[in-house]
């Protein structure tokens, strides 16, 4: 079968966990299935694969102090809050849900069955590929070959090479979320216009 | 420097302190927080005065209005011209700098010391009008104060800096007035401009606090009442009165000898709380008397009271007068602050600890006695010296002598009630005993009645055997509760850590499980290679389980005990008797080496883990080695801590692992047939005891390894 | 005889610049063959500056005239080089009567309205950011300009305007496939554009000496 270009990151501090059925089951869907033992490990292969589409496994509980919910943290606020992360955890459901604030895809027990954990990885992919945030991520990085910099120029002096706008689209920071807006709009006035048609 | 006209010494050139009219707040308001103390602070220089009655009147203070005024009347010796002009307007001293003793008739230990009582007026209104007689005096003195016009002048000054406002500029009017009586004499205070209204709660509220004003362990204190007056019922016009508690359910006194030089201390033994006399302690003599109520006793108080008294710790007396603080009446008794500590230590296991909530306790102290014990210049604490924080640990002391003795009353009450049980048990078998011999011979009509009976008595007998049974079980759980609690592991980390451990193997076996039956049979090689480690899997983690769970279910058992361990003699016994064969057998030496012993409280069978399974890992490390094969265990102590090292000269522990090796996870000894939580458990164990585990760098060279595990003291 | 002020910011260290020149030059190109008149305030000549524009303003020989700027700008200012060098506190009765036109981010919410309580006529301009992009000179080019072409062409400004509209449609329309977010930009812009004051004012009536 083929398989899935999307990376699905695991960030787990349990050695057991590699190359265990679960991981076996998904890296049969998915081509590149990375175990990583700490939060660095998982970040680095991150920030060096962004541009590709990711799906990340979070273990709550890692060694050395580190929790998972800390990881999310520093992902949402340092990388991409378009990034979907598992929570996969030994511990009660109740209890993470409790204590995560970021944006978390879903929070699924280790107990459950592995079908159960590769069926939500399939459903955040497909979500990935169906968000404005995507779309517009996805065309900009293809973009980013081509073009030359700066790309946009603010007439009050804003330069924004096509790095930095998928920046602010990953960040989610105003300006980024002003470019998601736009598109909708131009789709919207394309439609109005009679430019375009939606599929029956 | 000097200038050349100033050669001699020139009365000139002479520079005096002034005081910013801001002043005023500053010692004032700032100093007394709240306006129950500054009602304390008046009526204590009322007591300095050596008045017999205060009368504290509120007129009109709710809704506060133009004609709002709180009043302070007493009957002391009042002041003259004089006094008020180079006492009373003197800022800062103690008016009673020369004698700690009011003249006579009373010959009263002063209270009011530090002088600024008079500022507490401030904290009240803002005008004071103060009318003061001495007897055989002709004429009343009265002076007026209003505060408000230094605040408003303070408010200037900050615009303006001039430099005219400055306190002791301030012109206060004063005036003669006849007197009525030639023979009166007292101190009258009136306070206008109030500055907050008064409800029936403050009311009530400052006369209880000033209930709390004198102990009622001082007999020698020649009368001194206190009377409130206000528009509220009950408080139209009443005496204030120290309640005397007569029903708590038990009572302590302890008092001092001077000349012996001796404290009475309280000492528990055995069911019986005995007075013994120990040397005098730094902070000096004190006399305390303790009420401790238990449950039904609190009952009794509450209906007795219904409200306005409460349980509510232990309050600190100097000279008969009240000294601990009290918050400005904050929504509930639990604001006020237990500056003694006592609830506190309650969070370091609360099984049977006294809480302020379970007792009143008056402890007096004394200015020449007890001079080391000083108020705080706010009044909400004291000086936290040496003295304090010694007299702080005594009254702990006590509490812990009369927790002990509380606890064993409460054991013989358990047992007195199991043998009980147990009794009447007997009783009922001796009755039904009774009834079957009365019914052999009983005629027909009472032979009906009687096995009626033998049937009650036995459906008894059931009940009473079902009772038995179930204090038990109570009884079991509330030991196995005990144990959990006792500073093993926190119920919470313990929840915790079997939701990790099981749920992580299982999930892992489920896994595997699940694998194994969608998938089996594939040729496909990645797949049989996956069968194989999965089928493997099962079998380790599930060997892992049972061990997990056998050593966390090890804190569940209802019969864990602490006993005195002699780590020396242990570590001597596994050692040279318990596996010397095995050492032997491999050709391993070992090597025992305590400088000095430590002797701790715990579980032995817990403490003997931690040991055994460093061994077992030892030998599995050094068994294969060519040369020497060493093993060695020492231990040393330190100010604050014993220190044990642990070494091997194996193939020693790499730089990445040296944290992980303490996972449950962790194991690199799989093939000879470890699962591989050894030092899992020893590190749960030694956390447990406070204490903690890590690799350190290898005594042994080139290669072993050393690990070191630390036991702080208890504090 | 029209008189026209030309404002832009030639600066080159500024990216912008490539932009606000070609801008710049194509209408001066046009207006050339028109025969009319206009000075250029540029960055080069060393006029885009406030202290200049001031005494020139408050000694302005000839009103009304239309006036064109080329520069960035913030909602109450017209900037060149990070200083402002026509804003609210300029003296803004010079443009009484006159045509006020500019491609500047924003400047349409303060400097817009206190020209219009100053008497001036019309004003043509942005009211928010506006964002350009670099690959795409010539559209953008072709959309700012296009107002002030359609007034040369005798249109009065209410159809200035409607072919301005167009112009920024028919841009997307012609890029929206290859380009979604240029097009989605350019949409972006053309929803800011904002007029205040007089929609029936043609360019004849800012001809000089009336």
């Amino acid at each position: 079968m083929n398989k899935s270009q999307t990376n699905i990151i695991v960030i787990e501090d349990d050695e057991r966990f590699r190359g265990s059925a679960v991981l076996f089951l998904i890296g049969m869907h998915y081509e590149t299935v990375k175990f990583c033992l700490t939060m660095a490990e998982g970040i680095a292969f991150l920030t060096s694969h962004l541009d590709e589409k990711n799906i990340i496994i979070l273990d709550y509980q890692l060694s050395q102090g580190e929790m998972g919910n800390e990881v999310l943290h520093v992902i949402r606020k340092d990388i991409s809050k378009l990034v979907p992360v598992i929570f996969w955890t030994a511990n009660t459901i109740q209890e993470i849900a409790e204590i995560i604030s970021d944006k978390t895809y879903a929070v699924v027990s280790k107990t459950e069955s592995s079908e159960t954990l590769l069926s939500i990885i399939k459903q955040a992919e497909n979500e990935l590929n169906h968000t404005i945030e995507g779309a517009l991520e996805e065309w900009l990085v293809l973009e980013k070959g081509i073009s030359v910099d700066p790309y946009l120029i603010k007439v009050s002096k804003q330069e924004l090479t096509i790095k930095e706008i998928l920046n602010e689209l990953r960040l989610q920071t105003p300006t980024g979320q002003k470019f998601e807006k736009n598109l909708l709009m131009l789709t919207i006035d394309l439609l109005l216009r009679r430019k375009e048609k939606l599929n029956d | 420097m000097a200038e050349d006209n100033n050669s001699e010494a020139n009365k000139d050139n002479v520079l005096y302190w002034k005081f910013d009219v801001s002043t005023f707040r500053l010692l004032g308001r700032e100093l007394i927080t709240d306006r129950i103390t500054a009602l304390f602070e008046l009526v204590k220089n009322c007591y300095d005065a050596n008045s017999t009655k205060v009368i504290i009147e509120f007129i009109d203070v709710n809704p506060i209005s133009k004609n709002s005024k709180i009043i302070i009347w007493d009957n002391g010796y009042g002041m003259s011209l004089d006094d008020i002009k180079n006492k009373w307007m003197i800022i800062g001293t103690s008016n009673k700098r020369s004698s700690r003793i009011s003249p006579a008739p009373f010959y009263r230990k002063l209270v009011g010391k530090k002088g600024v009582g008079r500022f507490a007026v401030d904290k009240l209104g803002s005008k004071l009008l103060l009318r003061a007689k001495q007897e055989g005096q002709e004429e009343v003195i009265c002076l007026e104060l209003n505060w408000k016009e230094y605040e408003d002048l303070s408010n200037k000054m900050d615009l303006n800096q001039t430099s005219e406002a400055l306190f002791t500029n301030m012109r206060n009017v004063f005036w003669m007035e006849t007197a009525k009586r030639k023979e009166s004499h007292g101190v009258k205070l009136e306070v206008s401009e109030i500055r907050d209204f008064w409800s029936k709660q403050d009311i009530e509220r400052s006369y209880i606090q000033l209930s709390k004003l004198v102990s009622p362990i001082e007999l020698n204190i020649p009368s001194f009442e206190i009377i409130i007056k206000s528009q509220y019922d009950n408080f139209r016009n009443i005496k204030v009165k120290n309640t005397s508690f007569s029903n708590a359910s038990e009572e302590i006194k302890l008092s001092f000898n001077k000349s012996e030089n001796t404290q009475e201390v309280l000492k528990h033994s055995k069911g019986i709380l005995e007075i013994r006399n120990m040397p005098l302690r730094n902070f000096g003599p004190i006399k305390l008397r303790l009420l401790y109520f238990d449950l039904q006793a609190k009952r009794l108080f509450s209906k007795e009271y219904q409200g306005t008294e409460r349980i509510d710790g232990i309050k600190i007396y100097r000279d008969g007068i009240i000294t601990t603080p009290f918050a400005e009446y904050a929504g509930t008794v639990d604001e006020q602050r237990d500056i003694l500590g006592i609830d506190k230590r309650r969070w370091s296991g609360f099984f049977d600890k006294v809480s302020s909530r379970d007792i009143i306790g008056y402890l007096d102290i004394t200015d020449f006695d007890n001079p080391e014990i000083i108020d705080s210049t706010n009044r909400q604490d004291f000086v936290d010296n040496i003295q304090y924080q010694d007299l702080k640990r005594f009254i702990v002391e006590q509490l812990i002598e009369l927790e002990e003795y509380l606890a064993f009353k409460k054991k013989e009450v358990t047992n007195n009630t199991k043998s009980g049980l147990k009794n009447v048990k007997g009783d009922i078998k001796d009755f039904s005993n009774l009834v079957r011999e009365i019914k052999k011979t009983a005629p027909a009509p009472f032979k009906e009645r009687l096995t009626i009976l033998e049937k009650t008595a036995k459906l008894v007998q059931i009940q009473v055997s079902k009772g038995i049974k179930a204090f038990d079980e109570l009884e079991k759980e509330k030991v196995r509760q005990e144990n959990l609690f006792m500073s093993i592991m926190s119920l919470q980390d313990y929840a915790f850590e079997i939701a990790h451990v099981i749920n992580t193997s299982l999930s892992l076996i489920l896994g595997a499980a699940e694998f194994i039956k969608n998938y089996y049979p594939n040729s496909d090689k990645n797949f049989e290679d996956q069968f194989k480690i999965e089928a493997n899997r099962i079998f380790s983690e599930m060997t892992k389980l049972n061990q997990a769970v056998v050593f966390l279910l090890s804190y569940a058992q209802s019969n864990i005990s602490f006993v005195k361990i002699d780590i020396k003699k242990m570590t001597e016994n596994l050692f040279n008797d318990i596996y010397v064969e095995q050492f032997e057998k491999k050709g391993i030496s070992t090597e025992v080496n305590f400088d000095k012993n430590l002797i701790i409280n715990h579980n032995e069978q817990f403490f003997r883990d931690i040991f055994q399974n460093l061994i077992t890992n030892s030998i599995k490390a050094v068994e294969d080695n060519e040369g020497l094969k060493l093993i060695k265990c020492s231990g040393r102590v330190e100010s604050d801590k014993f220190i044990l090292l642990f070494s091997d000269n194996g193939p020693g522990i790499s730089e990445e692992d040296k944290e992980r090796v303490f996972n449950i996870y962790f194991t690199r000894t799989e093939e000879k047939g470890g699962a591989g939580i050894g030092l899992y458990i020893v590190k749960k164990r030694i956390e447990a005891m406070k204490g903690s585990v890590q690799v350190i760098e290898n005594e042994f060279k080139p290669t072993g390894t050393t690990i070191q595990l630390v036991l702080p003291f208890a504090d | 005889m029209i008189k026209f002020i030309i404002a832009y910011d030639d600066n080159e260290k500024e990216d912008l610049s490539i932009f606000f020149k070609t801008c710049a030059q194509e209408l001066i190109a046009r207006l050339n063959l028109e025969i009319h008149e206009f000075i250029e305030w540029n960055h080069t000549n060393k006029y885009l500056n406030e202290i200049y524009i001031d005494i020139f303003l408050n000694n302005i020989p000839y009103t009304p005239f239309v006036f064109l700027s080329y520069s960035h700008g913030s909602e109450d200012s017209l900037v060149g080089e990070n200083l402002p060098y026509l804003s609210v506190r300029s003296n803004l009765d010079a443009f009484k009567n006159s045509l006020f036109y500019t491609f500047s981010c924003s400047s349409g919410k303060l400097l817009g309205q206190k020209l219009l309580e100053k008497g001036c006529t019309s004003f043509i301009g942005y009211k928010n950011d506006i964002f350009f992009a670099a690959p795409y000179l010539a559209e953008f080019v072709e959309c700012s300009n296009s107002g002030i072409y359609s007034l040369l062409n005798g249109e009065n400004v209410a159809v200035a305007l409607r072919i301005m509209l167009d112009t920024h449609n028919k841009k997307i329309d012609e890029l929206y496939q290859d380009n979604f977010f240029v097009a989605s930009v350019i949409r972006d812009n053309r929803d800011s554009l904002i007029h205040y004051g007089n929609k029936d004012a043609k360019i004849d009536d800012f001809a000089f000496g009336q």
